[in-house]
C-alpha cells in the first residue's frame, strides 16, 4: 500500500489519497495519469492490468486500486 | 419524421405516449419498440430495418455465448490447481476475444459497407476509370449510433461488467428506441436497457419536465440554427464570392448554427426520453465554458467522446504496443517523453475514428487530425502550464485566468468547425488563408454582414436569441438547475416559461416561405 501511496503521490502530489473516493468520477485523475500509473503499478508489483480493469470502480480510490493489484496478484 | 417536425412534435410522440399508457405493463416495451420500428421506418426503405434486426441478432447471441464462455472457465477454476489457472484463464480469454471480434467485425463491416463504400468507389470510378459496383442504396438510419452501442454491449459482456441478456426484444429496443435512433446520445446498456423494459406508466411530471426540454430544444434550432442555415449555405457553399474576414465571420456562424443544431435536437430527444421517464445522460454541458481542447470534447458531444474512452482509448493505452513502448522507453528516455508517446499512440487511434465516423469526406478524416495535434500540444504543454501555475501562485478558479482560456479555446473551436463544414480540403484552405491575406475587417461594419444571405431583423433575433441562450447555460455553469426553477415555480412563472417559449418558437421561428427547409444535422452521420 505505501508503495502504491508513492507511485500516485509521483503522479499528482496536490490529491489526499488518504481521503478521496472519486479519482475518476470527479476527474482528479485524467486519462493521462491513468495510463501512467497503470504502467507504474504493473512494474513495481510484475502485475498485468488488461482492458477488463480500465474501470472507474477499480481506481477510484487508493484502496480500490489496492484491491485491483491483490487480486490480479492473486490471479496471476 | 425528424424530431424539429410537427409531425413529430404533435402527432407520433403524443400518439405514442397515450398508447403506451392505454396498454398493460408488459405491452407497454412492444409499444416503444413497435413506435421505434415505425419511426425507422418512414427514414429508411423496409429491407434496412433487416440490418438494425441482423446487428441485434448479432450482438445477443454473441453476448449469451461470451457469458457461457465465462461461465464454463469459472467451473473449470473451480477444480482446477493453482498452477493451472493463469493458463485457463488466458485460453478463455483468447476463445472470448474471437467472439467479440466477430460480432465486432460484422458491425464495423456494416457500417463501412453503409457508410464509405459507395463513396470510395463513387470516388474510384469517377477519377480513376474504375468499374467498382456502385448503386444507390441508401442506408439503415442512425446506423453510426446504434452499431456503437451494439459494440459497446458486447465489449461490457466480454469484459463482465454486462450480464447477458437473454430478452431479444429488450436488446432490440435498446439498439432502436426511436428518441435516440436518429443522433444519439449513445448510451450504454446498463443506463437504459432495463428501464426501457420495465412499462412503467407516464407520469404528469415527466411529460411536463419532457415538454419543457423539447420547447427549448425548439427554441435553439427554430430561432438560431435554421436561421443561419442560409448564410452557411451562402458562406461554405458559395465560398468564393466571400474573403477575408467573412471567413472568420463564417467560422463563428456554422459553430453557433451546429451547437444550437445539434444540441436543440438532443434536447428534443432528452424531452421526449423523459416523458416515458427514461432520463439518457447529457450529451452537452456549457461546451464554450471549456478552457482548453481537452475539456471541451468532454463537454461537446459527450456520448461520443465517453464511448472512445471506454471503447478504444483505455484498451489501447493498455495493449501490448503501448506497454511495449512504456518499458522500453522509461528507462532510457524519461518520464515526460515517454508519456508523450503514450499520449501520441492511444490519441492517434482515438481522433482518427472520431474523424472518420463523421463520414468519408476528407475533411473529417483532418477534423480528427486537427484535434489530435491539439490535444497532443496540450498534453506536451501541461508541465509548462503547471510550472506557471505554481511559481506565480495562479487561481485557476478566477474568472481572469478562466476567461482567456475560454477565448484561446473559441478560436480552437471556430478554426476546427470551419475545417468541419468547409466543402472540401481545398476549400478550407483557401478560407484560412484569405483570412489572413485579404482582411478586409471593414467588411464587418460597411455592410458585409447583409451579404451572407440574411437580413438586419435576422440578425438581431439570432444576437437576442444566442444572448438568452448563453444566460441560461452560464447560471447552469454556476450550478443553478433552471429546469427546476421553472418547473418548480408559481404558476407565473411556468407560464411565462412554457408560453414564452412556444410563442418565442412561434413568432421567430424560421420556417416557411423565406427560409430553406431544415434537416437536423447530426442524422446525418
Amino acid at each position: 500500500m505505501e508503495e502504491l501511496l508513492e507511485i500516485l503521490t509521483d503522479i499528482d502530489d496536490s490529491i489526499d489519497y488518504t481521503r478521496e473516493t472519486a479519482l475518476i468520477d470527479d476527474h482528479l485523475l485524467d486519462s493521462f495519469g491513468v495510463i501512467t500509473l497503470v504502467s507504474e503499478i504493473e512494474e513495481n508489483f510484475d502485475i498485468s492490468i488488461d482492458a477488463a480493469e480500465m474501470t472507474a470502480e477499480n481506481f477510484n480510490s487508493a484502496d480500490a486500486i489496492w484491491e485491483m493489484i491483490e487480486r490480479l496478484k492473486e490471479e496471476q | 419524421m425528424a424530431y424539429n417536425q410537427s409531425l413529430y412534435l404533435f402527432w407520433f410522440l403524443p400518439i405514442s405516449l397515450i398508447i403506451y399508457q392505454l396498454m398493460p405493463k408488459k405491452a407497454r416495451p412492444f409499444v416503444l419498440l413497435a413506435f421505434s420500428w415505425i419511426f425507422f421506418l418512414t427514414l429508411s426503405r423496409p429491407v434496412m430495418l433487416v440490418w438494425l434486426l441482423a446487428a441485434a441478432g448479432a450482438v445477443y447471441s454473441a453476448a449469451l455465448y461470451l457469458d457461457r464462455l465465462s461461465g464454463r472457465r469459472d467451473e473449470i477454476l473451480k477444480l482446477a490447481e493453482k498452477s493451472e489457472k493463469a493458463a485457463i484463464r488466458k485460453r478463455f480469454r483468447r476463445k472470448k476475444l474471437i467472439i467479440l471480434w466477430i460480432s465486432t467485425a460484422f458491425l464495423l463491416g456494416t457500417l463501412v459497407f453503409f457508410k464509405y463504400y459507395f463513396s470510395y468507389a463513387l470516388y474510384i470510378n469517377t477519377n480513376m476509370g474504375g468499374h467498382l459496383w456502385y448503386a444507390r442504396l441508401g442506408s439503415p438510419i442512425g446506423i453510426s449510433f446504434y452499431t456503437l452501442e451494439a459494440i459497446s454491449y458486447t465489449a461490457d459482456v466480454y469484459w463482465e461488467r454486462q450480464k447477458a441478456d437473454r430478452n431479444f426484444f429488450r436488446v432490440t429496443l435498446f439498439l432502436s428506441f426511436f428518441p435516440q435512433l436518429m443522433e444519439g446520445p449513445i448510451c450504454q446498456y446498463k443506463d437504459t436497457a432495463e428501464l426501457l423494459f420495465e412499462g412503467s406508466p407516464v407520469v404528469f411530471e415527466n411529460v411536463k419536465k419532457g415538454a419543457l426540454r423539447i420547447l427549448w430544444g425548439l427554441f435553439k434550432k427554430m430561432i438560431i440554427a435554421d436561421r443561419l442555415l442560409q448564410a452557411v449555405d451562402n458562406l461554405y457553399g458559395g465560398y468564393t464570392q466571400y474573403h477575408g474576414v467573412m471567413f472568420a465571420v463564417a467560422a463563428v456562424i456554422y459553430t453557433i448554427h451546429l451547437y444550437m443544431d445539434f444540441s436543440g435536437t438532443i434536447d428534443i430527444v432528452i424531452g421526449s426520453a423523459e416523458m416515458f421517464g427514461i432520463p439518457l445522460k447529457e450529451n452537452f454541458r456549457q461546451p464554450f465554458f471549456a478552457q482548453n481542447a481537452g475539456e471541451f470534447w468532454r463537454r461537446w458531444h459527450i456520448s461520443l467522446g465517453a464511448w472512445f474512452k471506454a471503447y478504444l482509448f483505455y484498451p489501447v493505452s493498455v495493449s501490448g504496443i503501448v506497454k511495449k513502448w512504456n518499458k522500453f522507453a522509461r528507462k532510457k528516455i524519461g518520464k515526460y517523453l515517454t508519456n508523450l508517446g503514450t499520449s501520441a499512440l492511444c490519441l492517434l487511434p482515438v481522433w482518427l475514428a472520431t474523424g472518420i465516423w463523421h463520414g468519408p469526406q476528407l475533411n473529417y478524416l483532418f477534423y480528427g487530425l486537427y484535434y489530435f495535434v491539439i490535444l497532443f500540444a496540450e498534453v506536451a504543454w501541461l508541465p509548462v502550464k503547471n510550472a506557471w501555475v505554481s511559481r506565480f501562485h495562479v487561481n485557476e478558479e478566477a474568472w481572469s485566468w478562466k476567461i482567456p482560456h475560454m477565448l484561446k479555446t473559441w478560436v480552437i473551436i471556430f478554426c476546427g468547425e470551419m475545417l468541419f463544414n468547409a466543402k472540401g480540403i481545398r476549400a478550407a484552405a483557401v478560407m484560412y488563408r484569405s483570412i489572413f491575406t485579404e482582411f478586409d475587417g471593414a467588411q464587418l461594419i460597411n455592410g458585409g454582414l447583409l451579404e451572407m444571405g440574411i437580413d438586419t431583423a435576422d440578425l438581431r433575433i439570432v444576437v437576442i436569441a444566442v444572448a438568452v441562450v448563453a444566460v441560461v447555460e452560464t447560471l447552469t455553469e454556476c450550478g443553478k438547475n433552471v429546469s427546476a426553477f421553472v418547473l418548480e415555480g408559481k404558476f407565473p412563472v411556468r407560464f411565462a416559461a412554457f408560453a414564452g417559449l412556444a410563442l418565442a418558437c412561434v413568432i421567430f421561428g424560421a420556417y416557411g416561405a423565406g427560409y430553406l427547409h431544415a434537416d437536423i444535422i447530426y442524422a446525418g452521420f
